[in-house]
């Protein structure tokens, strides 16, 4: 397959295609050859979406430097991710949603009687003085008459005109708040329906995956907020009503993923905008992960009609206990437990040990890995990238439900990393152990090596082959 | 093959005589007795001694974090010191023990001991050394030690004016 086009709507949106790209970043196998991330979200200033964003552009700049390498093996940001043509930053913007309130969107002082009459039984008085800058804070009746705004825009053409057959799109949006309810089924309608571009032959027959994502947080109570998570539950009763009967039932949408947890963390509660920063969140893995098992879902399989999936975690353990690699299921453990640890024991040696070590080892000198490549641009972005790997990792293993399988915060010894799985001896290497082991594999005097290669792709070969090398030896996976 | 050994240690440099005990000067047959030659012991020794620390440096050890110029200089002064004591301590018991020439017992004293001593140190770390340039390059950690090849710096090189 070739493209696979991810939506991301709303907060969850992009904490998903967060959640995707450090799955990439780290390697997990994507079927899809590249990853096309469209972010609509109406809160510019959202910091959720501007981490993404950043994390996302930190990503293309590192991939792009490690095409076209002839005999390798790495998968570290294997997956190709870039933006729909004439797209800035995957936003899809959405027009007349800065500081405009929505009778001002809805232009209600023109509306004859009988219209302001139904307006009025449609929206409340706080729906209607409500400013969308920072989208439309819980309410899914405002999305839904906001979000109409993709058929026919310039954007959706942009991205029309990029589809090819064979490409798939996927939704990823949650369904008890106000973007993601609301622009999940407008969204999927115009997939469908909208005939304004060359392609529409094509993409209303392409394959359609979305997951949902059901309540998994509340937040505080606030009179002054438009977010209330006392309506989470309402919300999301009403809005699955609405999906099985213009969703499911009428095959509109060819695989279907539904993610909840009924262990909630308590978040502040903002309506948006820089303030609102959740931490990342295992059912935001779960979704990213459903994201790469639509790409690796066969097309017949695709064929056979509307595929629901739900998913669950492989333990008996209390719901408040920590959440390691052992209790996800088979699956998704043995997709993701090799190339998050080859990545974070990359991470530590970066942070705890390039620097002292670099001037001095083989694997840098011989592959000129000197001051300038550290000073440079391309070292800088892998640096972010881990950095804000680190702080994702970080975060899951302080939300609730925790999923927290590395002892993240440890730097020695470091193949205590791992939680609940305990290294073993690396038996040729005698006298090495800990960071200098790294050294060690790196130095590897490696078969396949494409000498003609660029220094950078060099340098993520070097750290692909020798963590995957220790995650096997070391803790068999 | 008596002569191999000895050419290394042909010079005037901790005394004439002293070579000649260790070559094996005999009295009364007027010249060197093959069987009394201590050259080969003590060219195999040093020699040993600096081919055994190369490799344990280079290819046993071979530690990552064993691999600046400092450490280097570890092994190095290893070979030094054995091939020092060795020297030092075969002289200074052939004099206890009153086994030297009559001709040539009154020249060799303590100062020739600590000479030859000094001489077979420098020539072990010689040796260490010549090993070091031409056969470090398979040593997968402490290959750049104690300075980077010239091959990788040629290499290196090339790339920085391709670039």
């Amino acid at each position: 397959m070739s493209k696979l086009y991810v939506f991301g709507i709303g907060g969850t949106g992009s904490r998903v295609l967060k959640s995707l790209t450090m799955l990439l970043a780290s390697g997990v196998e994507c079927k899809a050859d590249t990853i096309v991330p469209i972010i609509i979200d109406p809160d510019d200033s959202g910091a959720d979406k501007t981490r993404t964003i950043e994390l996302m552009n930190q990503y293309m700049a590192i991939h792009s430097k490690l095409e076209d390498n002839e005999g390798s093996t790495n998968k570290f940001f294997k997956t190709e991710i870039k933006p729909v043509d004439g797209m800035t930053n995957f936003i899809f913007p959405l027009k007349n949603t800065r500081n405009c309130k929505f009778k001002d969107f809805i232009e209600m002082s023109q509306l004859d009687k009988e219209s302001l009459a139904l307006v009025n039984m449609l929206f409340s008085e706080k729906n209607l003085n409500s400013d969308m800058k920072v989208g439309f804070k819980g309410n899914p009746n405002i999305g839904s008459v906001v979000l109409n705004q993709f058929a026919g825009s310039q954007e959706y053409k942009d991205f029309a005109n990029g589809f090819s057959a064979g490409d798939r799109i996927f939704i990823i949006s949650s369904i008890f708040g106000g973007t993601g309810a609301s622009g999940f089924p407008l969204l999927l309608k115009t997939i469908r329906t909208d005939k304004s571009s060359q392609a529409w032959s094509i993409i209303s027959k392409a394959r359609v995956g979305a997951v949902t994502v059901l309540p998994y947080f509340n937040v505080e109570e606030d009179e002054n907020s438009g977010v209330d998570s006392a309506t989470f539950i309402s919300k999301t009763k009403s809005a699955l009503a609405y999906y099985e009967r213009n969703i499911s039932q009428n095959g509109s949408i060819d695989a279907l993923y539904y993610l909840g947890d009924n262990v909630k963390a308590t978040y502040e509660n903002h309506d948006g905008g820089s303030k609102q920063q959740n931490k990342a969140h295992l059912i935001e893995l779960a979704a990213a992960l459903s994201v790469l098992d639509f790409a690796a879902t066969p097309e017949e399989k695709l064929a056979e009609g509307t595929q629901h999936y739900e998913y669950g975690l492989e333990t008996t353990k209390d719901p408040k206990q920590q959440v390691l690699f052992q209790d996800l299921g088979k699956i998704s453990r043995n997709a993701i437990q090799g190339p998050l640890t080859q990545f974070i024991l990359m991470n530590k040696y970066l942070e705890n040990s390039r620097a002292r070590q670099s001037k001095h080892q083989p694997w840098a000198i011989d592959n000129k890995l000197d001051k300038n490549f550290f000073n440079g641009d391309f070292y800088a972005a892998v640096e972010k990238v881990q950095k804000a790997y680190y702080e994702w990792l970080h975060e899951m293993a302080t939300n609730e439900r925790t999923f927290k399988p590395f002892n993240e915060e440890r730097t020695n010894p470091l193949f205590d990393i791992v939680n609940g799985k305990s290294a073993s001896k690396y038996y040729p290497h005698l006298f090495t152990r800990n960071y200098a082991l790294v050294d060690s594999i790196l130095n590897t005097r490696w078969p396949n090596w494409n000498k003609a290669a660029t220094r950078e792709q060099k340098f993520m070969e070097i750290f692909y082959r020798a963590t995957k090398d220790l995650v096997e030896h070391k803790y068999n996976m | 093959m008596e002569d191999f050994f000895s050419l290394f240690y042909r010079n005037n440099l901790y005394g004439e005589q002293l070579y000649y005990h260790l070559r094996g000067w005999d009295d009364a047959q007027n010249g060197f007795v093959a069987a009394a030659d201590k050259f080969p012991t003590i060219f195999c020794v040093a020699f040993g001694t600096a081919v055994l620390l190369f490799l344990a440096y280079y290819y046993i050890f071979n530690h990552p974090r064993w691999n600046r110029w400092y450490h280097w200089i570890i092994p190095l002064l290893m070979t030094m010191a054995t091939s020092f004591i060795l020297g030092y301590v075969i002289v200074t018991t052939d004099l206890s023990a009153g086994v030297i020439a009559q001709s040539l017992e009154p020249y060799i004293g303590v100062g020739n001991a600590i000479m030859f001593g000094i001489y077979n140190a420098v020539l072990g770390g010689l040796f260490f050394f010549i090993m070091s340039l031409l056969l470090r390059s398979w040593s997968k950690n402490c290959k750049h030690s104690p300075w980077p090849l010239l091959a990788t710096k040629l290499n290196n090189k090339g790339k920085q004016d391709h670039e």
